[in-house]
């Protein structure tokens, strides 16, 4: 064995002891983990491009998962962000940068981006299908993820529909929970955004008639 | 007896008081202390006088009425000292500094190359006189014996070390103690020490060092080690308040290829000069002068940069951000650049970690920001600081992105904060939307903040819907994509009464309701004669 190699050894090594004791997490070296609420349709975020259509709250609570397990993430292009509600997520704001109008050079700055914060969220940046196609390739050489509202060439999708509110009526109580459908290619799942976070939605039992 | 190596030691009197005529901050003739609450230092004219240092400034202003006082600065200390150190540095390798004032080094090489003790000794003032200091130079073996005999200006024979110890007062080791946490330590144990009766220097060296060790520690033993004339490792410091700079003028630099070009040619130059001193540098200022006047500089915490590629990438990246900027502000053409590099440490201290570096961390992000900061202008990325408050549009600050932030949560409850969970969609600036009532009446707040319609007595709301389509807001065009045409309301909640930011100037009053909407549920306020689309439960 050579230097390199012995360090290399030296390294997986300590890799495997860190795992074991709970020092580093394991999803760490397949991606980020996400809100428990959507591993069904998303076990881990990867590296590459995740589009998430239809849901700033669900693309939020993905990026705030990631951020409170040690991530840093940038906000591109999202002025629009509800503050309150990331740092509900689990946003670390302290390890989070906006930049809420990126202007034309959008693709040099989230080619920046991608070499030095583990997640970027994005919004919309109306990029080319090329300079998409060469963002991703570069994305997932540094093992960046993309957390993209819209994203036309992406390779994994989040679809979600709003599924409505419950709460209120006739203006009595407030807004407790709201109803989201999830899907990617092949599952679906169903959750609710409520003060305690982003939750499995109970299954509703239908009776048998 | 082990004694320590030959050192020498150069001492220039009353270093503070010399560093405030240096700074022409006293005359040196007239009576001077440089004090804080105590006289630290005395000039001589001062001292005939009766002033002594660790007088208290009282004491001393009642002594010599007319006496100068110029208050303590470690830092013209220190600054005023690196003059000296540049003049011996050329001839003396590896000087340690104890304290402005004092510096040792080890003796048996240069006197081989001055030609003999007495010679480098001569060599030394005179080149320290050219800074307009006064200095003495001593010989001895081991630190503490180097330091006396440079109070006395003389060289002391390694056999005759103990002898010239023996007599001096047990506090003379204080002169070795470096910083003033040291001086304290040792001041406690020599108290004690003097208490069990042992009053000079010889009769501590005569002590057992096991003794000595029991019974005062890791102390005791420096101390010991001392008197007896042996080495004592002192930390070692480096140069203060050192500086690198390389500085070229240009021909005239108009384009970013001709920038980069440059860029590299200088950063090199300074690498080398940063390699050559085996140190890094913790910032790196970038100064420019332009064609037609304009003088624009920057700062960059490069943690332990000293590869000329890292320090070419940040000057690339700064030149071109100016270059880009003149189509605003016409700059002209470059034409001197300027590079210093400063808050310098050893290389050696600046390590990767063995084990690679898996994640990203605080270094790396600051290098993706700096280089946007560098396209699009510094307020271009910011940090956000959440403040709390009652209403989503108001919890967060932004600043221009510094890494540093501590996060600090606001965990106080805000009495009468809009129910949680808060929209993930809050617009920075709300656009105008109308809500029509069931009748067909438009909807506003009464005084006991109760909805109230135009039209009828039953007030409902049924439709929502944006005003202002023309304006190219980019807000706008956010609750578009939700809202393109008028959506139906089907319940709704509120409106609740929340007064935010009243200690501030942008204090307002605002009543919420919440809409379950077809669509994603919506946040909207009433405030003056309009209704406001402040959220989207999106």
């Amino acid at each position: 064995m050579n230097q390199m190699q012995r360090l290399a050894h030296a390294r997986s090594v300590l890799m495997q002891a860190e795992t074991a004791s709970g020092l580093t997490r394991t999803e760490e070296k397949e991606g980020w983990q996400t809100p428990e609420a959507l591993t069904p349709v998303l076990p881990s975020l990867k590296p590459g491009i995740l589009a998430v259509t239809g849901s700033a709250t669900v693309l939020l609570s993905i990026a705030g998962q990631a951020s409170s397990q040690g991530a840093w993430v940038a906000l591109l292009g999202l002025p629009w962000v509800g503050w309150g509600a990331a740092a509900e997520h689990g946003l670390d704001l302290s390890r989070t940068a906006h930049i809420p109008e990126p202007g034309p050079r959008s693709a040099e700055v989230l080619t920046a981006l991608a070499d030095g914060f583990d997640v970027i969220a994005t919004g919309r940046l109306g990029l080319s299908v090329r300079e998409q196609r060469a963002i991703a390739q570069r994305v997932r050489s540094r093992g960046a993820s993309i957390l993209a509202s819209e994203w036309t060439t992406a390779s994994s999708t989040l679809q979600v529909e709003g599924g409505g509110v419950s709460g209120c009526e006739d203006g009595i109580g407030h807004v407790k929970d709201l109803r989201f459908m999830v899907s990617s290619g092949f599952s679906r799942v169903e959750c609710l955004w409520t003060d305690q976070g982003l939750v499995p939605a109970p299954r509703i039992l239908q009776a048998v008639s | 007896m082990m004694l320590g190596t030959l050192r020498g030691a150069l001492w220039v009197p009353d270093w503070p008081v010399a560093a405030a005529i240096a700074s022409s901050l006293a005359l040196p003739e007239s009576p001077v202390a440089v004090c804080d609450t105590k006289v630290r230092a005395a000039s001589p004219a001062a001292r005939k006088l009766g002033v002594r240092q660790g007088d208290t400034r009282r004491k001393a202003l009642s002594l010599v009425p007319d006496l100068l006082i110029v208050p303590r600065d470690d830092e013209r200390d220190m600054k005023v000292f690196a003059g000296v150190l540049d003049a011996i540095d050329d001839h003396v390798a590896s000087t340690v500094i104890l304290r402005p004032g004092l510096v040792t080094f080890g003796a048996q090489a240069p006197a081989r190359l001055a030609g003999g003790l007495d010679e480098l000794a001569s060599a030394l003032i005179s080149w320290v006189a050219e800074q307009a200091e006064e200095s003495q130079v001593g010989y001895g073996c081991g630190l503490l014996t180097s330091i006396l005999a440079a109070r006395e200006g003389a060289t002391v024979p390694a056999e005759k070390t103990e002898s010239f110890l023996a007599p001096f007062p047990l506090e003379a080791v204080l002169v070795a103690a470096g910083t003033e946490t040291i001086r304290k330590d040792w001041t406690e144990t020599i108290d004690t020490l003097q208490s069990l009766g042992i009053r000079t220097v010889g009769q501590l060296a005569d002590l057992d060092h096991g003794q000595v060790a029991s019974r005062f520690g890791l102390i005791g033993t420096i101390l010991w080690c001392l008197c007896r004339g042996a080495d004592h490792a002192v930390p070692q410091t480096t140069a203060p308040a050192g500086e690198i700079a390389v500085r070229r003028h240009a021909e005239g630099i108009a384009n970013e290829e001709q920038a980069t070009f440059f860029a590299k040619a200088l950063s090199d130059e300074l690498a080398q000069k940063l390699g050559q001193r085996m140190q890094v540098c913790g910032q790196l200022t970038v100064g420019a002068r332009f064609s037609n006047g304009a003088e624009k500089s920057r700062t960059w915490s490069v943690d332990g940069a000293h590869r000329a590629r890292d320090i070419t990438d940040r000057v690339r990246w700064q030149i071109s951000g100016w270059l880009d900027q003149r189509r605003e502000h016409p700059l002209g053409e470059l034409i001197h650049l300027e590079l210093v590099a400063t808050d310098l440490s050893s290389a050696g201290s600046h390590q990767p970690s063995l084990w690679g570096d898996r994640r990203r961390g605080r270094e790396q992000a600051q290098r993706s920001v700096l280089r946007i900061q560098g396209m699009l202008g510094d307020s271009s990325v910011q940090s956000v600081k959440l403040t709390g408050g009652r209403s989503p549009d108001s919890v967060a600050e932004f600043e221009n992105w510094h890494a540093t932030s501590e996060q600090k949560s606001p965990e106080e409850p805000w009495v009468g904060a809009i129910p949680k969970p808060w929209p993930s969609v809050v617009f920075p600036t709300p656009p105008r939307v109308v809500l029509s009532c069931k009748c067909g009446g438009a909807l506003y707040v009464g005084e006991e903040i109760e909805l109230a319609c135009l039209g009828c007595e039953n007030p409902r709301p049924v439709s929502l819907s944006l005003v202002g389509g023309k304006k190219p807001d980019s807000s706008y065009a956010h609750a578009a994509c939700y809202y393109s045409s008028k959506v139906q309301v089907w319940n709704h909640a509120g409106p609740w009464n929340v007064s935010g930011r009243w200690w501030a100037r942008d204090a307002y009053r605002r009543a919420y309701l919440q809409l379950g909407v077809e669509g994603p549920a919506a946040l909207v306020y009433r405030s003056g004669s309009s209704w406001f689309l402040e959220g989207i439960y999106s």
